[in-house]
């Protein structure tokens, strides 16, 4: 079930309306058995590789809680292997499997090792990535053990963030079933306002982008250089709002029954370097990378190398957990590397705008600053967008050796693209360095807030694309 | 506790109601605005849907626009022609613009150009029946065929606005002088631009093959609704610049079994060299320009005209 359907908009609204009505002692069954559903819209069957994980999960934590000293670490590395094992499996099993294919092709030799005809299970790698948080923070002694089977389950499958997060910590989220929440008509409004917002980026900005990027990247062959940067451009922006819509959804249909998740973005697109860029985008994944393994093998208290090592181990990885394709890999290998440049050339980059006189302008510096890190994201994100590296390859080719006019769907929606582009980025300025001016989202007038409101949804009537497109974060 | 449940369902409600009041009063303007098109792809859909009576019909997408000339086929066959292909609209669309036409008459002939990737198993576009939405609660035909294969219309055609949100960059600009070139045009869309690039050859696909059941259903339905209305009708795949994979000609190979064991004379010009061998006549790897579209149009109206003949099908036969 998408959250751009009219299928989730009955769906959210039955289950608030019950959850709501019904006493406490029956809610978590009640979320539990909606969360079963939705996820079963997608794939039915895989609702048992869920269970399956939850089962070991959930006693592995007590387990993990009750024993001492080496007994621990067993339960928590069974956890971690089937979890890891499930991904393994069901991700990255005919990756490794196409590989070894080529690899031994290259000596004359055939894989006797099968594929699997298998389809990916939806928002794999966030469930997986939030059920390993949670025996790691007991192992860590951060959190108890759950003794609800059904309020740990839940845990784990909590319909607004199971297929595409935000990747919850067990010390955030999991204590929030047990409290009984009352209908507070305030946290309703908030939450319904978060997700008009985040259907707005969904559909008004995300997938209208989309129109362009899918033709232009759906023919590289055919589109010149000047069009594959702007759609590279495009998809940069098209990325974030189909991500933070999506999260923006999840949050505010979580609040309106009175759940607080954390929050994923923080308007990245107005990061001045690629570290702060990562501090802003996919917070939840970003952390878990930094508590689970940027951390455990040593984060910045180490020698220059190891620290070099660590940065671009975990993007590897990182990467290759949004997918398993080589052009994710090189994608965060890419990202792991600017992290690295921007590290050592800290330095130089003062003396360059010293040098430039920009300096002497904060807001100059600033902006010349984010348009060069937005221009870097962009370029990696060639990879991000590519179906393999050799089309990656051509892109770049393509866009180094920029010619020819530019692609358009018609001059009307070019100017559309660009006019939402520079109200996003509009809202996005006023977020981050005005955000008690300008508030007619928020204005003390409530009439003058329910038209912004109501023109708001308008606007999404009008302009946005209702073709029931995916969630680009849903494929991993 | 009553009088603050009672002031929310207040606020609710108002909301509610601006929302529809806004919705209400831009989707009539939207309406108006579309019914008032005199000439582009809007007009043309509901000339094809609400108006033309011509002899000789032509669907497809927009290598139909792009491919069939009319005034080419009209001079060759001395019938009357149309051009109803539309941007990315495939089988299912012209399933519902033929089941309107048949409802008003019935014409002579009608040539089907098909895409092969629309029968592909995993190409599904009904998200492009969006076009069709402004006719829904007027064309009953319509109405069955997007209930078919889309879900929860009925709700969602309860905003007004919707049935014309797909169009909405395209209903600015309406000059009465326009309709003078759409009336000499027919339909069809001139492109004079030339492709620059070598010939490519389409990416062989790693997933095994399988056809679209649904699409081709739609196919044989279109294939049976001209034959009980007794049209002539003609599949036809026009040039590509590209050479098709294996996948793509294994459904053409479909297609032209379906249309054979139904007496439907099939014509396979997807690599015809007359235009496949010339980056000139082209603007990009699946469209012709007007010069490649005019030798295509007259070659293949001399089939048609050959085929008509053969089966005693000239108008004054027919009349």
């Amino acid at each position: 079930m998408l959250f751009n359907s009219i299928q989730f908009l009955i769906f959210f609204v039955a289950v608030t309306v019950t959850y709501f009505i019904i006493p406490h002692k029956s809610r978590w069954f009640l979320l539990l058995a909606a969360s079963c559903y939705f996820y079963m819209a997608f794939v039915p069957i895989y609702i048992l590789i869920l269970v399956g994980t939850i089962v070991v999960d959930y006693y592995a934590g007590i387990l993990i809680e009750k024993q001492e000293g080496k007994k621990r670490k067993l339960f928590l590395i069974i956890s971690l292997i089937a979890n890891i094992g499930v991904l393994a499996m069901f991700k990255y099993y005919n990756f490794l499997n196409e590989n070894l294919t080529q690899f031994l092709g290259i000596a004359n030799l055939t894989n006797p090792i099968p594929a699997l005809k298998i389809l990916l299970p939806i928002g794999l790698s966030f469930h997986t990535f939030q059920a390993m948080s949670y025996t790691i923070e007991i192992y860590r002694g951060n959190q108890k053990a759950e003794r609800h089977f059904g309020i740990y389950a839940l845990y784990v499958m909590f319909y607004p963030q199971l297929v595409a997060g935000p990747i919850e910590r067990p010390q955030n989220l999991l204590h929030q079933f047990h409290e009984k929440h009352t209908f507070d008509y305030g946290l309703m409004v908030e939450g319904l306002k978060q997700m008009a917002w985040g259907f707005f980026k969904k559909l008004v900005i995300a997938d209208r982008l989309a129109l362009y990027v899918d033709a232009v990247y759906g023919n590289v062959n055919q589109h010149n250089g000047v069009s594959l940067l702007v759609a590279t451009f495009f998809f940069s922006v098209q990325i974030y709002c189909d991500f933070s819509g999506y999260s923006d959804i999840a949050i505010g249909s979580a609040k309106v029954m009175g759940f607080k998740l954390m929050n994923n973005f923080n308007h990245p697109l107005l990061s001045s370097s690629t570290s702060e860029f990562w501090k802003r985008w996919h917070i939840s994944l970003s952390s878990w990378f930094k508590d689970y393994l940027y951390i455990s093998l040593g984060g910045n208290r180490v020698v220059i190398p190891r620290l070099v090592f660590n940065i671009l181990i975990v993007f590897l990885i990182s990467g290759l957990w949004h997918g398993a394709n080589w052009t994710f890999v090189i994608w965060g290998g890419l990202n792991g590397l600017l992290l690295v440049l921007g590290y050592f050339a800290t330095p130089l980059k003062s003396k360059i705008y010293k040098i430039a006189l920009v300096a002497k302008s904060p807001y100059f510096t600033r902006a010349v600053q984010t348009i060069f890190t937005f221009v870097l994201i962009s370029f990696t994100r060639i990879f991000f967008r590519s179906t393999d590296v050799e089309q990656a390859s051509l892109v770049i080719s393509k866009i180094i050796h920029i010619n020819g006019p530019l692609f358009t769907n018609g001059l009307i929606p070019m100017i559309y693209n660009l006019a939402i582009i520079s109200l996003l980025v509009l809202i996005e300025v006023k977020h981050e360095f005005f955000d008690s001016k300008f508030t007619i989202f928020r204005h003390e007038n409530h009439w003058v807030q329910k038209l912004a409101y109501a023109s708001l949804i308008i606007c999404i009537f009008v302009f946005g694309v209702f073709d029931g497109s995916q969630f680009i974060y849903f494929q991993f | 506790m009553k009088s603050k449940t009672a002031r929310y369902i207040y606020n609710i409600l108002i909301f509610i109601a601006i929302v529809l009041v806004l919705d209400y009063f831009i989707g009539s303007q939207l309406k108006k605005q579309y019914s008032a098109r005199s000439r582009g792809l809007l007009y043309r859909t509901s000339f094809s849907i609400d108006s033309t009576k011509a002899d000789l019909l032509i669907f497809g997408s927009s290598r139909a626009n792009h491919h069939y000339v009319p005034t080419i086929f009209e001079d060759s066959l001395q019938m009357s022609c149309y051009n109803t292909g539309r941007d990315g609209c495939l089988i299912i669309y012209q399933l519902a613009v033929i089941k309107c036409v048949v409802a008003r008459y019935s014409p002579k002939v009608i040539i089907l150009d098909i895409v092969p990737f629309d029968f592909m198993d995993m190409y599904d576009n009904y998200d492009k029946l969006n076009c069709l939405l402004p006719y829904y609660k007027t064309h009953p035909v319509i109405k069955s065929i997007i209930k078919t294969y889309r879900n929860f219309e009925d709700v969602k055609m309860l905003s007004s606005i919707y049935p014309y949100n797909h169009c909405i960059f395209f209903l600015g600009r309406n000059r009465q002088s326009d309709y003078a070139v759409e009336l000499k045009d027919k339909g069809f869309l001139n492109t004079s631009n030339e492709w620059k690039q070598s010939k490519i050859t389409e990416k062989e696909s790693k997933k095994p093959f399988v056809c679209n059941s649904t699409k081709i259903a739609a196919y044989k339905e279109f294939i049976d609704i001209c034959k009980k209305n007794n049209i002539k009708l003609f599949v036809a795949i026009s040039p590509f610049f590209q050479n098709l994979n294996s996948r793509s000609n294994k459904i053409i190979k479909v297609l032209e079994d379906v249309a054979l064991e139904n007496n439907v004379d099939f014509f396979d010009y997807s690599n015809d060299t007359a235009c496949t061998n010339y980056a000139h006549l082209f603007y990009n790897v699946n469209h012709l320009n007007t010069k490649g579209a005019n030798i295509y149009s007259r070659k293949l109206a001399g089939k048609v005209g050959e085929q008509l003949k053969s089966l005693e099908y000239t108008l004054t036969n027919n009349k």
